[in-house]
């Protein structure tokens, strides 16, 4: 005959028992930062060199332009038809954000000419690379505005040694908030109807850091610090031109979306990167480079 | 083994009154008394710990000798049962009760002054127990507690002029706290949603203990502060920094 | 059957209660303690591999060429994986042998002091094989592991065993986010402040204060440990940027290291803790020694009006100072959990679930950063880092809201002449009545353009442009937040409990 097993069945302690100690012992999934045993000669030699301050790599021969080039090309969103973009309900000072008809950025593409807006094609600096060409001013502030409730430009670049100008043009406050890891960054409110401030980096990136408005959480806005000036970002038919290229040098390019992440266009780019090497005085143009849509699926 | 559980229980009463005699050369007795009224909580604490050590003493004396005298091992004389004395049970439980209402009566002023005569003035400071600290403010210059010019020192740092009455309203942000001063005699419990006065008169200038002895959660033994005891003057001029850090604007 | 049955109930109890035990007793004996990677929020090896693999598809590649690519990616990252670790622990050792690169800055006999096991452990003196010696023996603290750890994480990742039970989250170090600094907007501390937050706590959080429970030496080594968990944790992340998306590598040879990658990325953040400067307020427009009664009425009217038009503060912290104002929002540690929708994903990506961020209800006369006007001066005019508070706009010199400003002065002049000066306009506006002839000009028309703006708000409400605040006024909001939580609610006296034997 057997029992029904009741809550005074010593058994079901028992077991309890055990589960408990078991989900006691196990530790959450964190992966130790420890070095395997027979790897800690490289810890030490690290250690050594730091010491000595004597390492490999860092100073390469620098590298020569031949002379200067540009490069230009256009994004095709590889589809019959342009995504929509889904409408967003102004949930905050609605009698000035309501009337813009504000539609998701994420994803924007020319209906006519299925460009795709908004990707940012920048070059990575190569090793040893000295002076950009003199067209390119530090001087020159680049400037994002907040205008009709939404950042513009979407997707902005700012070469290092630049300030980059937030500026409020709406008859409502608003604040940029950016947190670039690393750096400072800034949080600053900007008045109604000319509010700005001022910003520089200190660091560059190789993807987008947002920029949000605290008030307006549908807000959404993409800078890139760069610590070149040759990068662009697409307009609205999917565009882009970059000037006074250095030419004679291998270049590598990187390209980057902010549905995607590196954007890998083609199959033979990794990491959303690809090379070439430019003649001085040329004018290239890059075939359109045709984005399959399953890469800007988030 | 003749005898072993004899002398086993003997080892109780033994030991027992040996820890209490020796206690005091380890430090581990009552704490110094630094307070006015702690003397008379003193007094009620040993008046009963003499008296029931008394009875301890001779309770397990008599104990000892019956297991002595009737020792199963030594006896082969059988056992003998009585239905008791109606006599010596009037004995054990009006004895028992007279010294329990005398001790009820005894401890009537102690008790009074230490929890219901509150003294009639401005309160000292409001101390708020959270988890696990204790948050601490000073009346400003209008005697009155949670009014702008209340100065706010740092948590766990309470602070009092020695020889002065001083009137604490005790406050829990949280849960149950204990406020213990084991150097004044004080210990109250610290209940949310209810202010309790606590008050207690230094006699001796110094640091001493301020501990919480309520269980308030995982960090109850770090929820530890200091009460140090100055004079008048020190204090004031203590207070008066606080007071300028508490409107520093530069 | 009878005996059978209740013999294989003591085999399976005796069972039982070995494995609890052994189980139990196990536990507390594991590996040595170590960092835990940050791993937080980053895309898993899995997830980079799978995207490759989906991009490469997308792009009609082939079979071959994916399983070729897949195979070349695999050994980059096990590659980056070892380099990270290594680098690490060259750079910054272990939670039981603490090192610092000599950029740093940081003190390794403070840092030995905080590290270690708790109760502190005695380390011997090193001898290589020809009995030289090579480091004395010393003794490590064990005050982080004691004191901070259970809700700070060994790594400094705030996510220690009590840390999901407090709101807000204990601080996640890694990142170098500190909130309550006296430095410039969006810097990082200066050890002052990480010292004072040890010593006092932070009021209406977990932190407590341990001001009177250590020594000041013993805070001084713990401010050196949490920087440098900070500097740590801030170094993983660039190295790991660097490592795993730039493909760079951390040898260069079999014999020698990439200065750029390893100490250049040092280099910069210590840059950042270095240029850290505190900010000095500027004075307020009447020392608060010499202001009236009047002239604090005057300055909390005026600091409502700021706080409600020009300074925007009701957006977040609403009109009562409830904090009921703002939108769903969320701290630099929540931000990215936000993202992601789903909550199981959520639960994998990060050590702790997501927390929302409320705007501070000031009424209830808890301030996290400090309550002396100077801290709450500096929370409006640099916000608070790492949550949505932002910095106040704050009227620059060369701005060209001077040139807006004196026209509205011109135009307030007029209205100054009906509008009560000394109430609407504040103290800078009595400053200005004073006639105190040396009183600068721009105090004085700054006053009258707010008298202008406040005639204007009554003649027509929705024709306030609000405009920047001028460094001074901060001090009137700083008045009128103090003052908001006499108002009503909090501050009213608790009920005193009836004397349990009252007679």
């Amino acid at each position: 005959m057997r029992k029904k097993l009741t809550i005074h069945d010593y058994r079901l302690w028992l077991v309890a028992l055990i589960v408990f100690a078991l989900g006691a012992c196990s530790d959450q999934s964190r992966e130790s930062a420890a070095v395997p045993d027979k790897d800690w000669d490289n810890v030490y030699r690290i250690r050594d060199q730091l010491a000595s301050g004597e390492g490999g790599g860092g100073a390469t021969a620098s590298l020569q332009p031949t002379g200067w080039a540009t490069i230009s090309g256009k994004f095709l969103y590889d589809a019959t038809s342009a995504p929509s973009q889904a409408p967003i309900i102004a949930t905050k000072d609605a009698e000035v954000c309501g009337v813009f008809n504000l539609r998701d950025e994420s994803l924007v593409v020319d209906p006519d000419s299925m460009g795709l807006a908004n990707v940012f094609i920048f070059l990575r600096t190569p090793r040893g690379f000295s002076e950009p060409h003199p067209s390119y001013s530090p001087d020159t502030d680049v400037t994002m505005s907040n205008k009709g409730c939404r950042f513009e430009p979407h997707v902005l670049g700012v070469w290092l040694p630049q300030t980059l100008r937030v500026t409020n043009d709406d008859p409502v406050a608003h604040n940029a908030n950016c947190t670039p890891a690393g750096d400072s960054g800034f949080n600053e409110m900007l008045q109604a109807s000319g509010g700005e401030l001022k910003a520089s980096f200190g660091l560059d990136k190789t993807s987008g850091v947002a920029v949000t408005c605290t008030v307006h959480t549908w807000m959404r806005g993409w800078v890139i610090p760069r610590d070149n000036p040759y990068f662009a970002t697409t307009d609205a038919e999917g565009n882009f031109r970059i000037e006074n290229v250095p030419a004679g040098i291998k270049l590598e390019f990187q390209v980057w979306h902010e549905r995607s992440g590196p954007l890998n266009a083609d199959a033979t780019w990794r990491r959303g990167r690809f090379s070439l090497e430019l003649a001085a005085g040329e004018e290239r143009i890059l075939e359109p480079i045709k984005v399959n849509p399953n890469l800007l699926n988030k | 083994m003749n005898r072993f559980w004899t002398i086993t229980f003997l080892l109780v009463p033994i030991l027992g009154v040996a820890t209490f005699l020796i206690a005091p050369v380890y430090d581990h007795s009552l704490p110094e008394d630094y307070s006015e009224n702690g003397e008379k909580i003193d007094g009620l604490y040993y008046f009963i710990l003499y008296l029931t050590g008394a009875v301890f003493i001779v309770t397990e004396a008599v104990l000892f000798w019956f297991m002595w005298k009737y020792d199963a091992a030594a006896n082969d004389e059988p056992t003998k049962f009585t239905h008791g004395s109606h006599n010596l049970e009037i004995v054990w439980t009006i004895v028992p009760a007279a010294t329990l209402l005398f001790i009820a009566l005894y401890q009537m002023n102690a008790w009074a002054e230490a929890k219901i005569d509150k003294p009639d003035m401005a309160p000292t400071c409001k101390v708020v127990a959270r988890q696990f600290e204790w948050r601490i403010q000073y009346t400003g210059p209008d005697n009155q507690l949670d009014t702008p010019d209340d100065i706010y020192v740092p948590p766990n740092d309470l602070r009092v002029p020695v020889n002065e009455q001083i009137l604490i309203h005790l406050e829990s942000d949280d849960v149950l706290h204990s406020f213990f001063l084991p150097n004044f005699r004080v210990k109250q419990d610290a209940v949310p949603g209810s202010m309790i006065p606590v008050w207690f008169r230094a006699t001796e200038e110094g640091e001493f203990d301020l501990v919480c002895a309520e269980l308030c959660g995982w960090g109850h033994y770090k929820m530890k502060g200091r009460l140090t005891v100055q004079s008048r003057e020190e204090f004031d001029a203590w207070l008066q920094r606080q007071a300028e850090e508490q409107m520093r604007d530069q | 059957m009878r005996v059978t049955k209740s013999y294989s109930h003591r085999v399976f109890a005796t069972f039982a209660v070995a494995l609890a035990v052994s189980c139990i007793i196990g536990c507390g004996q594991g590996s040595p303690i170590e960092f835990m990677l940050n791993l937080e929020g980053q895309e898993s090896v899995e997830a980079r591999l799978e995207r490759a693999r989906s991009d490469l598809q997308a792009n009609d590649a082939s079979e071959s060429v994916i399983e070729e690519e897949v195979s070349i990616r695999v050994a980059e990252l096990t590659q980056a994986d070892f380099e990270l670790r290594a680098a690490l622990a060259a750079t910054f050792g272990t939670p039981d042998d603490p090192f610092a690169p000599e950029e740093t800055g940081l003190k390794l006999n403070l840092l030995r002091k905080a590290a270690g096991p708790t109760g502190g452990k005695d380390v011997e003196a090193q001898f290589d094989t020809n009995g030289n010696l090579v480091e004395n023996g010393y003794r490590l603290g064990g005050l982080f592991r004691e004191h901070c750890v259970h809700c700070h994480g060994v790594s400094g990742d705030g996510a220690g065993p009590t840390a999901r039970f407090l709101d807000p989250y204990p601080r996640d170090f890694r990142r170098g986010i500190f909130k309550f600094t006296s430095t410039g907007s969006k810097q990082k501390p200066t050890e002052d402040d990480l010292r004072r937050t040890i010593e006092q706590g932070l009021h209406g959080t977990g932190m407590q204060a341990f001001g009177i429970a250590l020594k000041p030496d013993e805070i001084t080594a713990l401010v050196e440990y949490v920087k440098y968990l900070a500097l740590r944790g801030e170094y993983e992340l660039a190295l790991r940027a660097d490592l795993f998306d730039e493909v760079m590598t951390v040898f260069v040879d079999d014999n020698s290291i990439d200065m750029l990658v390893v100490t250049n990325r040092i280099k910069g953040i210590v840059n950042n803790w270095d240029n850290a400067t505190v900010t000095q307020p500027v004075p307020r427009p009447i020392p608060w020694e010499q202001m009236t009664e009047a002239d604090k009425q005057a300055s909390i009217e005026r600091g409502r009006q700021l706080f409600e038009n020009e300074g925007q503060c009701v957006k977040c912290h609403g009109p009562a100072g409830l904090g009921d104002g703002g939108q769903l929002n969320y701290d630099d540690w929540n931000t990215a959990k936000a993202l992601v929708e789903d909550e199981h994903e959520r639960a994998e990506m990060w050590l702790l679930p997501l927390q929302e961020l409320k705007a501070r209800n000031l009424q209830l006369g808890v301030f996290r950063g400090g309550r002396r006007p100077i801290d709450i001066y500096r929370r409006i005019r640099n916000g608070i880092t790492g949550t949505p508070m932002p910095a106040a706009s704050i009227l620059k010199e060369d701005d060209s809201f001077g040139n807006v400003e004196s026209a509205a002065a011109q135009t307030g002049d007029a209205a100054r002449n009906d509008a009560d000066a000394g109430d609407a306009t504040g103290a800078d506006g009595s400053n200005a009545q004073t006639g105190d002839a040396n009183s600068n000009a721009e105090s004085g028309n700054a006053g009258s353009a707010t008298a202008g703006q406040d005639a204007a708000a009554q003649t027509d409400p929705e024709a306030i442009t609000p405009q920047p605040i001028r460094e001074e006024e901060i001090w009137h909001i700083v008045d009128y937040v103090l003052s908001l939580q006499y108002e009503r609610g909090f501050r009213t006296p608790t009920p005193e409990i009836a004397t349990p034997t009252g007679r």
